[in-house]
């Protein structure tokens, strides 16, 4: 299920609602497991085996693991098998055919695609599992030894599908102990809005215009039209994953629960490294932790550190997708960390902020046209199309006419990107009085309402428009 | 109280929006679009493992949603406002917009 949708906002949260809050302390967790199952197995019913498996072989993972440490045994054996099932699952389900085609493509053998379905959220779900043993050997977490709350750590269902990814040392204690506050519940309440907001109203809205560009033939785009595509993507893409975001952290916070932030302001970043800190903070700090610094990180000299470096963000590149275009995209960002931290940001810091900015979006937005593209020939032709490679007219009256179409939207999304807005929302509510209360209600009832216009929309198609 | 304020307004809008819902007569033909709403579709354990039944659940909600006409009347109001000509479904003469919302 998706959060920003009727099913959801009118029919599941106002049930799980008033489960939650009716049942006693005891089975408050029981009910959040057996709604997070109904929320998953909504639409992917047969994954749910797999998902509830998942959570089985982990939970008994880490009851092996802790009582080996507790008898002073070396507890790596079962923590290699564990990573090694987590990532046997991740890779049939999600890489099998990637692999497939390409033994296929080089060695011309015939062997049949699987055509799995992609299981959701399986992508995050997994890694939160990983991070729970690995600490657990690390002994940064206890043991989790009932099986109900640690379903409930896997299967959560704010963040199941898109993150962001939870470690259980961040919510070990909320898990057994937690306490629900009108405090959290309202900042969850105008968290969760405000992400329903980005989501629905922003992200979908922008995403018309990239659906409608990237469907043209690539090649004979005006450069305009090309720049005003990708620029398009690039926002829908930052409003719908924080936006997503925001809703499952304030959706936690209504349960009591506290989640890390995962994004903060990346497009203000003034280089590739900070971009990296600001975006998708939960997966980087997760490849940073569990990969990076075992790996050695750059306690063994530049060159380790380099290759070190290239591992994990062709890992990072490989998570998004299986796909070639991903796998270029994680190592595009690599070379370019690398080249920061030999010298590029010595350079960079002397230089004006302004073309600080210009630098570091240029850069993201090109990886935008790797991630986006169906293929990497794509890609390829996508930018050279934005650099004018094939000789196509700057811009025509249809590129004129996206752009009119869309300016309030472009401004709306260019300011969104800011902290501008939040230091305006809070200049007003900082002042604190019952005013200021009204303001934040009446806003939230409003992106709420239109919120809803927009899903209600989204089914209705007028016989009048068929006739034109 | 001004955490309480937003925290029953916010309870307050859902449990309308889904209460009306739940109640609201279902209609079986959309004049606007002519074609036949969603209705409730009957359960059975085959077309749920099947995904098929969440699906017309997902459209019976869409379709039979309180004041759906004028839900998509909001909608076109704020296309207007972000100064949109064209929205996805619609062509938005402000006279055929007026009409969409009267028939």
């Amino acid at each position: 299920m998706v959060f920003s949708s009727i099913p959801f906002l009118f029919y599941f949260l106002p049930v799980t609602l008033i489960l939650y809050f009716i049942a006693p302390r005891k089975l408050k967790n029981a009910v959040l497991l057996t709604v997070s199952i109904v929320f998953y197995s909504w639409g992917e019913p047969v994954y749910i085996v797999l998902m509830v498996i998942s959570i089985l072989i982990n939970y008994l993972f880490g009851l092996k693991i802790n009582k080996r440490l507790q008898n002073n045994i070396s507890a790596k054996f079962p923590l290699v098998l564990g990573i090694a099932v987590n990532l046997f699952l991740l890779g049939f389900f999600k890489y099998a055919d990637f692999l497939i085609d390409n033994l296929n493509g080089f060695l011309s053998l015939g062997i049949g695609r699987l055509n799995l379905p992609l299981p959701l959220g399986i992508s995050f779900y997994t890694f939160q599992a990983m991070s729970y043993i690995i600490d657990l050997y690390r002994g940064d977490v206890k043991v989790q030894k009932n099986i109900v709350n640690f379903g409930t750590y896997v299967a959560l269902f704010p963040q199941l599908i898109a993150g962001p990814i939870v470690k259980m040392k961040t919510i070990a204690s909320e898990l057994d102990n937690r306490k629900e506050s009108f405090d959290d519940f309202a900042s969850g309440a105008k968290r969760f809005v405000t992400g329903l907001g980005k989501k629905v109203l922003l992200a979908n809205n922008i995403g018309l215009v990239w659906t409608r560009i990237h469907s043209m033939n690539i090649s004979e785009l005006p450069v305009l039209t090309a720049w005003i595509g990708i620029l398009a993507f690039t926002f829908q893409i930052y409003f719908d994953f924080s936006g997503y975001s925001d809703m499952a952290i304030g959706l936690g916070r209504i349960f009591g629960f506290h989640f890390l932030e995962n994004f903060d302001y990346p497009y203000i970043s003034r280089d590739i490294t900070e971009f990296w800190r600001r975006w998708h903070i939960s997966l980087s700090t997760w490849f940073k932790e569990y990969l990076y610094i075992p790996l050695g990180g750059n306690r063994f000299g530049l060159l380790k550190q380099i290759r070190n470096i290239i591992i994990v963000w062709l890992l990072t590149g490989f998570w998004h997708g299986a796909a070639w275009n991903f796998v270029i995209w994680g190592v595009y960002f690599g070379i370019i960390l690398i080249f920061e931290k030999v010298f590029l940001l010595k350079v960079l810091k002397k230089i004006p902020g302004v073309l600080r900015h210009i630098y570091t979006m240029l850069l993201v937005v090109i990886s935008w046209v790797f991630f986006s593209a169906d293929n990497i020939h794509q890609a390829l032709c996508y930018i050279k199309t934005m650099f004018g490679g094939y000789g196509n007219n700057f811009y025509d009256s249809k590129a004129l006419y996206i752009l009119s179409n869309n300016l309030i939207l472009l401004i709306l999304l260019a300011v969104g990107c800011t902290p501008l807005v939040s230091k305006f929302v809070k200049k007003i509510v900082d002042v604190g009085t019952k005013t200021s209360a009204f303001f934040e209600t009446f806003v939230m009832v409003g992106i709420f309402i239109l919120v809803t216009a927009y899903l209600v929309s989204s089914s209705y198609n007028p016989f009048l428009y068929f006739r034109f | 109280m001004k955490n309480r304020l937003i925290a029953v307004v916010f309870t307050a809008v859902i449990f309308i929006g889904s209460i009306t819902a739940w109640c609201y007569p279902v209609k079986e033909y959309s004049k606007e679009e002519n074609r036949a709403l969603q209705k409730m579709p009957e359960f059975n354990f085959q077309r749920l493992i099947r995904g098929k039944y969440i699906k017309e659940f997902e459209n019976f909600t869409t379709d039979q949603f309180p004041l759906r006409n004028g839900w998509v009347a909001v909608k076109s109001y704020s296309d207007l406002a972000l100064g949109k000509k064209i929205t996805e479904r619609y062509i938005s003469d402000p006279t055929k917009h007026f009409f969409l919302w009267t028939i």
